[in-house]
């Protein structure tokens, strides 16, 4: 079955970027440009595993990390936080967060998809 | 009234002088009267001598004798009555200090009306000019005797004897009664005098406390009061002298200081509004600079995203030339983001906001990762690597930073050498750990050594077209020497290659705390997850050490076996920058002193049946989450969980 992934990016390029890689590499792509849109989409959709910018307008990555752990429950969704801050502070951020894995942009597809990979192949 | 005093005192002086020397006057009166009743005894005796019971043949040598008296006692008289004391002028008080008195009062007067001299004089005169009738009335008589006219009888001497004995001690009486008034009066004006003075120093007192020690007292309650905080208090300015003038200077200095302190107050408002503008403005350009930073990016993202997916052949296959065209535009793109990192990391530091996270590391390990990823280019290079490191050493520093400066040493290294060595070798110096990179490249002649060190500067203008770069790597190396307390310095000659040395703070004790034995070797390159698996293994009292490479492991457990304290399980990576974990595990499998360690691995790779075969009882495939990763530790170390 194929696996989805939800993607919450604000950038379209980046967006467009990811969801050919994605494609490419057999996920269903499915994105969302904020947090609050992201969230309401993984209330109601089977999402396999979610990439989230941290960098977005309104409420941020790291707040909706926090949120997806805490009022939505999914606590085993595998999420790796997507940063342009190639700051520790903002690495750890996005772990302390709930995230699982981080990828700083700018990144290459194949680092992308074997990340996917660790998280999403038995 | 400091005259007056003054005055006072020498009319004092003045006053005793002239007593003493009426003293005088009057003993010198004295003794001539003494000398004169002498004489008229002498003439007593020589006249009855004459008269009776002297001898004939005698008589005559004795009225020549009386004869020479009388004339002495005349003399004697006259003396008596030309003495100068009868002149008024000649012995009077000196009245000089009066002249400086503030009172006007006739001298003469004052003379006249202290000592009574006239009266005193007109006494003495009327006493000797009876003394003198007296002689006139007798001195015919004893002239008759010298003469030797026997008609006078004894008793008429007897009695012109004692009349003129009579008279010359009424005389005597009268000066010494007068002398002694004249003590008694000088005492008397001394007294007055002495009177005087203390009324005046009294006056005195109190006049120096009206208009000097109250000014005064006035003045420092009043300075006391203002530098208590008391803005509103004043010296008094009622007196016109000179303090009187003090007090006016001090209440203008005040009003002076008031100004300079209202104006000093406004600065510093001004001063702080500044500060808090300056420090907004820092926030904003560092906000900034984060902003730019991540806008600058995404669309680096794109770029070199978007090359790699025709790269990687996603798009179909590319010509060979289409995809040298994409090289072009990925090198690029990764060039102008290395420029962009760079850049963004230096304005940190311009701004101070560039944070070292100083930690206690080994060296021998940050030195060994620099090495593995720098040796593919040393071969294709075809130089030679040269690595001396010393397993002991552990500095004080940021691991990344200096795995940064090192790195970019040793890249420029082999960047600028074509042919010969690069080499690597640790010392020490003092309290820092040096590591030189030694190359036998290009060289920098000698004036440019300095300035590699600038931002944007390289030896040569043409070498950032030949061999690229950003020409920032060297200014961020030698900056971050700086921030952890460190230095970098240069040697080199033009065509003969370069050496840099980094100086680097080290922790001169071996600090590693065995006491606890930690239970869990953990070995993994990536510092998150070796943070995320320390945290979650700290939260089920699973105590752990850490390695970041196979080299790295391998000393850990040397140091560890050494020190009695071997843990007792290890997990291990298999993707490690020094090597294959794989290797590890055999190494340790072969090593009869670490057989006692149960080993796990946590990878991206499936169960491989050949490290079971090698004794590895547990594997799991990354990621694990917390309770995965708790119960694998668990099995490890051969606890079972109760609940």
């Amino acid at each position: 079955m194929t696996k989805r992934i939800l993607v919450i990016e604000d950038h379209p390029e980046n967006a467009k970027l990811v969801e050919k890689i994605l494609t490419k590499s057999g996920y269903e792509f499915i994105l969302k440009e904020d947090a609050i849109s992201g969230l309401e989409a993984l209330k109601i959709e089977k999402i396999d595993l979610l990439l989230l910018d941290i960098s977005l307008p309104g409420m941020d990555g790291i707040a909706a990390a926090k949120k997806i752990r805490g009022e939505l429950l999914l606590k085993e969704l595998p999420i790796i936080a997507l940063t342009a801050h190639a700051m520790d502070e903002d690495r750890r951020r996005a772990l302390d967060a709930g995230c699982n894995d981080y990828m700083t942009k700018p990144f290459r597809p194949h680092e992308l998809i074997s990340t996917i990979k660790r998280y999403l192949d038995e | 009234m400091i005259f007056s005093l003054t005055a006072l005192l020498l009319l004092a002086q003045s006053a005793n002088t002239f007593v003493a020397e009426q003293n005088r006057g009057d003993a010198e009166l004295l003794n001539h009267i003494a000398n004169l009743r002498v004489i008229i005894q002498h003439v007593a005796r020589l006249s009855n001598a004459l008269i009776y019971d002297g001898r004939e043949d005698e008589k005559s040598a004795v009225a020549e004798s009386l004869k020479i008296s009388l004339d002495f006692f005349e003399g004697t008289l006259g003396l008596l009555s030309e003495r100068k004391i009868f002149e008024a002028e000649s012995s009077r008080l000196n009245l000089i200090p009066f002249q400086l008195l503030p009172i006007r009062i006739d001298p003469q007067f004052l003379n006249r009306k202290i000592f009574e001299r006239q009266l005193d004089e007109v006494r003495i005169k009327e006493g000797v000019s009876e003394l003198k009738s007296d002689w006139k009335n007798w001195k015919p008589m004893f002239e008759r005797v010298a003469a030797r006219d026997t008609e006078l009888t004894a008793d008429d001497i007897e009695i012109a004897v004692s009349e003129l004995d009579d008279r010359s001690n009424m005389l005597a009486e009268t000066i010494s009664s007068i002398s002694n008034e004249k003590i008694d009066r000088g005492q008397k004006v001394n007294l007055v005098i002495l009177l005087f003075c203390v009324f005046l120093t009294v006056l005195f007192y109190i006049s120096i406390r009206k208009i000097i020690l109250e000014p005064i007292e006035n003045l420092r309650s009043t300075a006391e009061a203002f530098s208590k905080g008391d803005t509103a208090v004043r010296a008094e300015t009622k007196l016109t002298d000179e303090i009187g003038a003090l007090a006016i200077t001090y209440n203008k200095m005040m009003e002076t200081v008031l100004e300079r302190l209202k104006i000093d107050k406004e600065r510093l408002a001004e001063i702080a509004e500044k500060n808090q503008e300056l420090e907004k403005a820092s926030k904003l350009k560092s906000q900034f600079l984060a902003n730019m930073s991540h806008e600058l990016r995404t669309p680096m993202n794109s770029i070199i995203g978007y090359s790699e997916v025709l790269l990687d052949g996603l798009d179909g296959d590319l010509s060979d030339e289409q995809r040298d065209d994409v090289d072009a535009i990925l090198r690029s793109a990764e060039h102008l983001l290395k420029l962009i990192n760079e850049i963004l990391d230096l304005s940190k530091i311009e701004a101070g906001h560039m944070k070292v996270d100083i930690g206690e590391h080994k060296l021998a390990p940050i030195i060994d990762e620099i090495m593995t990823i720098i040796n593919p280019q040393i071969k294709k290079k075809g130089l030679s690597a040269v690595v001396k490191t010393d397993d002991a050493l552990i500095i004080r520093a940021d691991r990344d930073r200096i795995k940064q400066i090192i790195m970019n040493l040793v890249s420029n290294a082999v960047k600028f050498t074509d042919h010969g060595s690069v080499s690597v070798t640790v010392s020490r110096r003092n309290e820092f750990a040096v590591v030189e990179v030694r190359d036998t490249g290009i060289g920098i002649p000698k004036e440019e050594i300095e300035k590699i060190f600038e931002e944007f500067h390289q030896a040569d203008g043409k070498s950032t077209r030949k061999y690229g770069g950003t020409g920032l790597g060297l200014t961020i190396a030698r900056r971050f020497s700086e921030l952890m307390g460190g230095r970098i310095e240069a040697e080199s000659e033009d065509g003969k290659g370069s050496i840099f040395r980094v100086f680097i703070t080290m922790t001169t004790e071996k600090k590693f705390d065995f006491k606890t034995a930690p239970q869990i070797l953990i070995v993994e390159d990536d510092p998150d997850t070796l943070a995320l698996y320390n945290r979650h293994l700290e939260s089920a009292g699973i105590n752990m050490i850490q390695a970041n490479s196979i080299a790295d492991a391998l000393n850990e457990l040397e140091s560890s076996y050494r020190a009695g304290a071997l843990p007792k399980a290890l997990i291990a990576d298999l993707q490690l920058p020094d090597g294959d974990g794989r290797e590890l595990i055999k190494t340790l499998k072969k090593d009869s002193r670490f057989s006692s360690i149960e080993i796990g691995v946590i990878s991206i790779e499936d169960k491989d049946i050949a490290l079971e075969e090698l004794g590895v009882k547990y594997q799991v495939v990354k990621p694990v989450n917390r309770t995965e990763l708790i119960k694998f530790a668990r099995n490890l170390l051969g606890v079972k969980k109760n609940d």
